[in-house]
């Protein structure tokens, strides 16, 4: 490329960036990796992608386009370790294409690739530790008791494997820590002192371990459910930035349903709050939306529980089509969200508005 | 062979049809009151877990649209961070779909309706 086209895809960039400094959130972000991804700025891209996901977690919108940008890159190392699982297959052949589906967040192909090379080679911890990592994944999502206790026990088995594997004896540790079971996590600090004595951040864990208070109970199980029941009453989960600002300004969040009227068909709009509480409506006054959230609230709750028993983790959002009607539920940060529309809607416009509501009006 | 049992061979085989469309975990045709007419789940799935949580799901959200005004759904998509269901009407029952997060819905759904027109062209005929 000339000096030229530099020239004007760095001009390009600069407005695409400043139109995301105008109203910063997950969509413009996510728009502005588009844009880099057209002008082959990947690089620049990924960045945006990595650093919109530490400011908006959950974000839909960012998780895409970050799997977008990770799959572009990882495209070669995922034909060679394909090629080595097909040609040379091993342990490693196998947890190293785990690791790369689980880094693409293809994360059920990497729970049936550990899962094989757990099967076929069953004295190799790697692939334990795939399946290991994946659940916990989802239980500091869903503060699950049952994905902890999966997690854990899948640790301990890649322990028993390889009792001198430094980072996971410190993921273990720092693990029992985190839901309070001080005695085993003393015991993992322990067993990495035992090959490492002058290991500073073990001695240091250690430390930080004999100093904190631990719970009762013993049993791994009962300190999950523990934690669990602690995490179902709010104590153990921070609250997002998203619902921490709407549940002190409820009028600001009615306002800004409006938007949601440019939906052909639109009907009404019920936001409830994390415990199922009306937080806004719109139209309609304050007693009828109550009503309106009553109902939602128990259909929710049936979306959350269908979610979490399926073990697909936790419930995103779902839209029931009628025939006359359309009624679309989403879940952003903790706050529960229900357009209902009637059939003169189109699908597709719903969801995207609905999208882009979610993602980019509520933020700004 | 009695004429239920024809038809929950037959549903079986067009479930079995649908898990072949990449993405597709399970599918099962059951009644709102969780009455298993027919299934074929992969291995990861378990039959009564399904059929429970799915009748929960269809009753909660019928009570819950009727409540509103809004009459029963024909189709209802939930999406999970790491799956998704399909819920189709088929007047007598339902048929249930168990999808991988990872592929493009629009194709998956394709599919799910065709063999859903199959299953309620079944129920016609017999």
């Amino acid at each position: 490329m000339g000096w030229w086209s530099d020239f004007k895809t760095g001009r390009e960039l600069e407005s695409a960036r400043r139109d995301v400094a105008r109203a910063r959130s997950p969509y413009s972000i996510s728009q502005f990796i588009d844009r880099c991804i057209d002008l082959q700025k990947l690089d620049v891209a990924l960045e945006e992608a990595e650093k919109g996901l530490q400011e908006f977690p959950s974000s839909e919108s960012l998780t895409e386009a970050f799997k977008k940008m990770i799959r572009a890159k990882c495209a070669d190392d995922l034909k060679a370790f394909r090629d080595e699982v097909r040609k040379t297959p091993g342990p490693k052949a196998y947890y190293k294409l785990a690791c790369l589906y689980k880094e693409m967040r293809d994360l059920d192909q990497a729970i049936e690739l550990a899962r094989k090379g757990a099967e076929l080679y069953p004295t190799f911890e790697g692939n334990y530790i795939v399946l290991a990592d994946i659940r916990y994944e989802r239980f500091q999502r869903d503060l699950r008791a049952s994905d902890g206790l999966q997690a854990v026990q899948l640790f301990e088995k890649a322990v028993d494997l390889n009792r001198e594997n430094y980072r996971l004896l410190f993921q273990l540790a720092e693990i029992y820590q985190a839901i309070g079971a001080r005695e085993h996590a003393i015991e993992k600090a322990k067993m990495i002192l035992a090959f490492a004595p002058d290991d500073r951040r073990a001695l240091k864990l250690l430390e930080d371990l004999e100093a904190q208070k631990g719970t009762k109970a013993t049993d791994l199980k009962e300190i999950l459910q523990d934690f669990e029941r602690r995490a179902a009453s709010g104590t153990v989960r921070k609250m997002g930035a998203l619902v921490q600002r709407y549940l002190k300004a409820p009028d600001q969040l009615a306002r800004k349903l409006v938007f949601l009227e440019k939906i052909p068909g639109f009907q009404r709009a019920i936001v409830l709050g994390p415990s199922g509480e009306l937080l806004a409506g719109y139209p309609g006054g304050p007693d009828e939306n109550r009503k309106v959230g009553e109902v939602l609230k128990r259909v929710f709750a049936a979306g959350i529980e269908c979610s979490l028993r399926m073990d697909i983790s936790t419930f995103e959002k779902g839209l029931f089509e009628g025939k006359d009607s359309y009624t679309c539920l989403v879940m952003a940060d903790r706050l529960q969200i229900a357009v209902l529309c009637s059939s003169k809607a189109k699908r597709e416009k719903i969801l995207e508005e609905v999208h882009r509501f979610v993602e980019h009006e509520l933020y700004i | 062979m009695n004429v239920a049992e024809r038809q929950a061979t037959v549903m079986e085989k067009i479930l079995e049809e649908l898990n072949q469309v990449a993405g597709v975990k399970g599918s099962m045709v059951v009644t709102k009151d969780g009455v298993v007419v027919a299934e074929a789940l992969g291995p990861d799935l378990q039959k009564d877990v399904v059929a429970a949580v799915s009748s929960h799901m269809i009753q909660m959200s019928e009570r819950g649209l009727e409540e509103l005004g809004r009459g029963m759904f024909e189709r209802f998509v939930l999406t999970s961070a790491h799956g998704r269901m399909v819920f189709v009407n088929l007047d007598v029952g339902y048929l249930v779909v168990i999808i991988k997060m990872e592929m493009r819905l629009g194709q998956v759904l394709i599919e799910v309706e065709s063999a859903a027109r199959k299953i309620r062209g079944l129920n016609r005929r017999i």
